[in-house]
């Protein structure tokens, strides 16, 4: 890890393999950077920062790859796990394992039941974060869609500003 | 203190306050007129609940990430990263091994920010004594947050 004066920082590239894309355009496989990361024995934490698993499928809402210290709308906001119920078809999982029922409950009180990927894909409406600590207001419609498959990339270094 | 592996080691925990150095001082819903204040109170308020480490406040124009300071300030960006839309503040955590080293909070200042008691606005959580939660390494889950006073919020 390089350091420039008192300045230094570690990000994490996390590529995707791409299984559909829902809104935008993407490539194949697409590879964002989030803040923080391990180098060595060095690790750069950021609050709310998303974690991927290899292999783990989500649907992610992106914008400004790069240029965010978070790529994803929200932070793990943007993040949602897909998950076979019994019937083998894809629920929707929130940041915290619970089932998303609705778009429009992000950032609120729990509901009961579940929503399924279709479903919850063609929602048109925008979500709005309203209690969430870290989030204001997010209106998800700026993001770039993308239902992705995660890959077992998932490379750390440093660099400097 | 300790959570998920991470632990400052025992004693102080010194925090430089720099909040007042770029946004304009005004009176604020509480009657303060100082954001230093509001986030000296919060952390006095984590110090009641802490035991092996304390917060302790110092003022200094030092800034940077991974540079061993814990710093808290207004800024337009993450040191060099935007914040996205939304994004209130954030909190860092360096480490090196299991120990911690670094925590700093950056608040979003496009954001239009005041200080209040109580639930106000009905919100149930708070920015600046979830941010210090993070840098004591106490989880944002505690029961303690949603009662505790010196709250910030944005008004926009």
């Amino acid at each position: 890890m390089r350091n420039t004066g008192r300045q230094k920082s570690i990000v994490t590239l996390v590529s995707f393999r791409v299984q559909a894309v829902h809104k935008g355009r993407a490539d194949s496989v697409v590879t964002l950077q989030f803040l923080g990361g391990t180098v060595g024995d060095v690790t750069l934490d950021v609050s709310d920062m998303p974690k991927f698993k290899p292999g783990e499928r989500v649907v992610l809402f992106v914008e400004k790859n790069g240029a965010s210290a978070s790529p994803l709308i929200g932070f793990y906001h943007g993040k949602f796990s897909l998950q076979k119920d019994a019937s083998g078809r894809d629920v929707v999982l929130k940041h915290n394992g619970e089932p998303l029922a609705d778009v429009a409950e992000l950032g609120h009180a729990k509901r009961p039941g579940t929503r399924h990927v279709s479903r919850f894909l063609t929602k048109s409406s925008p979500a709005k974060y309203g209690r969430a600590p870290c989030e204001a207001t997010i209106d998800m419609r700026r993001a770039i869609c993308f239902l992705l498959l995660a890959t077992a990339v998932l490379p750390s270094f440093g660099y400097d500003f | 203190m300790t959570t998920k592996g991470l632990r400052w080691r025992d004693g102080d925990i010194p925090m430089s306050l720099q909040l007042d150095d770029t946004m304009t001082a005004r009176v604020l819903i509480d009657g303060k007129n100082s954001w230093n204040a509001v986030a000296r109170e919060a952390l006095n308020i984590w110090n009641d609940q802490l035991s092996h480490v304390q917060f302790t406040t110092f003022s200094s124009t030092q800034r940077g990430d991974g540079d061993n300071h814990n710093e808290v300030f207004f800024s337009s960006n993450i040191f060099g990263h935007a914040f996205g839309d939304g994004v209130l503040a954030i909190t860092t955590a360096w480490k090196v091994g299991s120990e911690r080293v670094e925590g700093d909070t950056v608040v979003n200042d496009a954001i239009n920010w005041d200080s209040y008691r109580g639930s106000l606005y009905g919100f149930d959580d708070s920015v600046d004594c979830a941010a210090f939660s993070r840098t004591s390494s106490v989880t944002r889950s505690d029961s303690i947050i949603p009662t505790m006073p010196g709250r910030w919020w944005s008004l926009s």
